[in-house]
């Protein structure tokens, strides 16, 4: 080691500064090289940290002992919601079997053979009251016990009643509801 | 032995002596064992790979060590291992014939020492090396939950297909909460043969920058800008066009003056210079549905044929009509009617640009139990023998959430009196007729005027059902909200947070138990919800509060800003492509309505400068592609968020569509959906968003 050393140090002291900067040169070149071909070197750019090989032909490639294997039951007709028929060219819709247990479904439904009738007052307001763009509820909030002060709190004016005063809101019975004397 | 060279002065050193050839090849034998090592060390990367046995060499029982092979279904399939591989020995294969349904994989193990280590919230590159023949793999990733389980994620990319090996690397969302170990692998979900090897996984969380927010108050709650005109129109309707205009239509507007005078109206709003165009109404579109079709232009069904008679005891009307408005031409087309009358319809786009229609009241005031059928290649609704019945009345503005397998979500949300017969909510296979129950929707009689939101991403199939009350029976409206996760086996709603509490006018608070009906719920390009908005009864009662809710956490963040304005019935919010939130429309039950705009500009856009999208390769984006687009500074995440089309607290189709990154400096690749029913076709906004939850100013591209 030390005269192997030796004879190194004392070549080198032979060369001129120019030959020893070439030489320093050459050699980080090469460290630079191959440190650069490890890092970024091989196929796709991918870092070759292990020895790779090229691609081998489909005929060379063989399936190990740890192939496994399967058939699931026939084929069930392609459509409806888990039909996933795709071109070569564009992916196939990737859908899962989610939600595949929902439950019961319901019986299916006859063709109505009558009308579905809409609940009075489905829509909150009993159009009794002034037009029919006002809305008076259906039925005041728990606790309120005036309805005509609910309604000025809320900048109602004094309403039309078209007939029926549910709310008694015309106490007066002039056919004004939340008028002056309700 | 005489040293003649140093008794006679120096001599020539010659040139390669046996010490010098000896010391040199030391130092090349050094030098090449120092190379050796650090490529086999690979001590950069290797030591961040999260994937154990990431090259397949190492097995176990003659598979590779802490990989397995799964898959479901019904297909001919063979699974194993083959020399063929991209580095070493060893790279996996499946095969896949007789294909019906399901997929079939290599995964990594669910084990404690095999699955990755992750941390909630955090992002990591996932890489691997593949062969396929066919387009119809998929990177599949499963998430462990800390409480739950293992249990399904997304799936991030599809790969194309390739004869040659090749690289697909692309970057997770935020991983959501409870998330401690992720598995991750290759789905084969169609015929063909799929070769994969060479897997890594590197942490890729960029750490936000330090906050720069100077603004006070705005950083942490948003800030509110009541706009200095007023709309031109009530904007009890409004769609976000692909041009950036938001279509406000109001018919009537709820006034019988208007009705009787058949003055109907709609405009064309432009957030950018406050411009209104106005539009020519041909009908009374008040209480229409509305949804975008797949080429931008707006589908209108039904509306108001009638007010109710003068005592009341005859209700609205719903018209057959239905009309095609194009942003193009700021023209309505009228097209053919539908097969009956539909007051308050709802309307769902699905996967392949259709248009279903669900339930409101017909031209005799009754409920209308046809389902309509907007075939979009024809450009017309089906006649009744061409649509499958199911005979079913859903109620008012019933909110159908397309789900991804191309069946309908009815969330239990509505509007107008109780919920439907049954639990409330509710899945809708139109291709088979079958409806099936869901449960767990609390008081399911009190969502009247609640909102849904299909939570972000679509991916997870997951929704949240906000608020509500009962505007028949008026009781005080409620804080609940529900979340319901639809890639369960049997999904069921589970309790959410409450939603915070607000004032009401005064500032008097809320107590415990009151919320809110008239809810607007807008999905932010950050990935949470912004909701507002709202009253505590029946047309009155306004309630001033908005919070933002995380889906990652499942938590409120309480307290935002709160629009000056009330927002009860007849009013939204939507997200404007800017980023910012617009709210509009307020009708109280005394018959006045409120024309004033609010937009709201949530903490994010305080948080410093807004990343930019500086070029999208293309407009036109294909299912399972990857697209290409710039950014000028880093940027975590990628969404599309199609443009709202909401009136009455119901936008089914508003979603949130992740696009799982491939990032490379400022050059991203956003990987596309496969499946239509996650992003129905149509326009969207484009977003993406730095570390700090700054979102970009969207650009719009067209899918499918």
């Amino acid at each position: 080691m030390i005269r192997w050393y030796r004879a190194a140090i004392g070549w080198l002291k032979a060369r001129n500064p120019l030959q020893r900067w070439t030489m320093a040169g050459a050699l980080l070149v090469l460290l630079l090289a191959a440190g650069g071909f490890a890092v970024a070197g091989g196929e796709g750019g991918s870092p070759v940290w292990f020895g790779g090989r090229p691609p081998e032909s489909a005929a060379e490639q063989g399936e190990s002992d740890a192939a496994d294997s399967g058939a699931g039951p026939a084929a069930a007709a392609a459509g409806g919601k888990r039909d996933q028929a795709g071109s070569a060219v564009s992916a196939p819709p990737r859908i899962h079997e989610f939600a595949d247990k929902p439950g019961t479904p319901e019986r299916p439904l006859p063709s109505p053979t009558a009308p579905i009738e809409i609940e009075e007052g489905n829509e909150g307001c009993d159009y009794s009251y002034g037009d029919r763009t006002i809305c008076v509820p259906w039925e005041f909030p728990d606790g309120v016990t005036d309805g005509c002060a609910w309604l000025r709190e809320r900048g109602y004016k004094p309403l039309k009643v078209n007939g029926r005063d549910r709310h008694k809101l015309d106490r007066n019975g002039d056919g004004i509801a939340c008028g002056d004397g309700d | 032995m005489t040293d003649v060279g140093f008794a006679h002065g120096p001599q020539p050193v010659p040139m390669w002596s046996p010490e010098l050839r000896r010391g040199l090849s030391r130092i090349l034998v050094l030098t090449a064992l120092l190379v050796t090592g650090l490529a086999a060390a690979a001590p950069a990367q290797a030591a961040d790979n999260l994937v154990q046995n990431p090259s397949l060499e190492a097995s176990t029982s003659g598979f590779p060590t802490c990989w397995e092979k799964s898959g479901y279904g019904e297909h001919t399939f063979s699974i194993g291992t083959t020399t063929d591989a991209h580095t070493g020995n060893v790279a996996s294969k499946v095969t896949i014939s007789g294909y019906t349904s399901g997929d079939r994989k290599v995964m990594m193990l669910k084990n404690a020492t095999c699955a990755p280590k992750v941390t909630q919230g955090r992002q990591y590159d996932l890489s691997v090396w593949y062969k396929s023949t066919t387009v119809a793999a998929a990177l599949t990733l499963f998430r462990h939950d800390a409480s739950a389980g293992w249990q399904y994620w997304t799936d991030l990319a599809t790969l194309a297909a390739t004869d040659a090996y090749k690289q697909k690397t692309v970057r997770t969302p935020p991983l959501p909460a409870g998330t401690d170990q992720i598995i991750w692998g290759v789905s084969l979900y169609g015929p063909g043969t799929l070769i994969t090897d060479d897997y890594s996984m590197a942490d890729a969380t960029a750490l936000p920058p330090t906050p720069t927010c100077t603004d006070g108050v705005a950083c942490t709650k948003g800030r509110w800008q009541v706009m200095p005109y007023q709309s031109a129109v009530r904007g009890i309707h409004a769609v976000v066009l692909h041009n950036g205009k938001v279509l406000l239509v109001a018919g009537s507007g709820n006034s019988t003056t208007e009705f009787r005078a058949g003055t109907f109206r709609t405009a064309v709003y432009d957030p950018a210079n406050g411009s209104f165009t106005n539009v020519n109404t041909p009908e009374d579109l008040f209480c229409a549905g509305h949804v975008q079709l797949k080429d931008g232009r707006v589908l209108v069904m039904g509306g108001n044929k009638d007010y109710p008679t003068p005592d009341g005891s005859v209700g609205f009307k719903g018209l057959r009509s239905s009309y095609i408005f194009d942003p193009a031409t700021n023209k309505y087309t009228k097209i053919n009617n539908m097969q009956a009358g539909h007051w308050y319809p709802s309307a769902t786009i699905m996967g392949n640009g259709d248009v279903i229609s669900l339930g409101g009241l017909g031209e005799d005031a009754k409920g209308t139990a046809f389902t309509e059928y907007f075939k979009s290649s024809e450009n017309r609704w089906l006649a009744w023998n061409e649509v499958k019945q199911s005979w079913k009345w859903w109620g008012l503005y019933p909110t159908m959430v397309l789900m991804q397998d191309g069946r309908l979500f009815y969330t239990g949300s509505h509007t107008f009196g109780a919920g439907l017969p049954g639990t409330g909510a509710s899945i809708y296979d139109y291709a088979s007729g079958s409806i099936t129950d869901v449960p767990g929707l609390q008081d399911k009689d009190y969502r009247d005027q609640s909102m849904s939101v299909l939570l972000p991403p679509a991916q997870d199939q997951r929704v949240l059902t906000l608020g509500g009350g009962n505007g028949h029976t008026n009781v005080d409206a409620g804080r609940l909200t529900d979340i319901i996760d639809l890639k369960a086996a049997s999904p069921k709603y589970v309790a959410g947070p409450p939603i915070p509490q607000g004032t009401l006018t005064g500032g008097a608070a809320q107590s415990s138990k009151q919320g809110k009906m008239y809810v607007s719920a807008v999905l932010l390009p950050d990935g949470t919800v912004f909701e507002t908005g709202g009253a505590l009864h029946n047309r009155a009662d306004p309630v001033f509060e908005a919070s933002i809710f995380d889906p990652i956490s499942n938590t409120f963040r309480p307290r935002m800003a709160t629009d000056p304005v009330p927002r009860s019935y007849h009013s939204s919010a939507f997200l404007l492509p800017d980023g910012r939130v617009m709210a509009i429309g307020e009708n109280p039950g005394n018959g006045t309505f409120d024309n004033r705009i609010s937009v709201y500009s949530p903490p994010y856009l305080f948080q410093g400068a807004r990343p930019q999208i500086t070029s999208v390769a293309a407009t036109n984006w294909g299912y399972g592609s990857t697209q290409q687009i710039t950014v000028n500074s880093p940027v975590v995440r990628a969404s599309l968020i199609r443009p709202a089309a909401v009136t009455h607290s119901s936008d089914p189709n508003q979603r949130f569509v992740e696009l799982p990154m491939t990032v490379s400096g400022n050059n991203i690749g956003l990987n596309v959906t496969s499946n239509p029913n996650i992003a129905p076709p149509g326009w969207y906004m484009l977003f993406v968003h730095g570390a700090n939850g700054v979102p970009s100013i969207a650009k719009w591209v067209k899918l499918g």
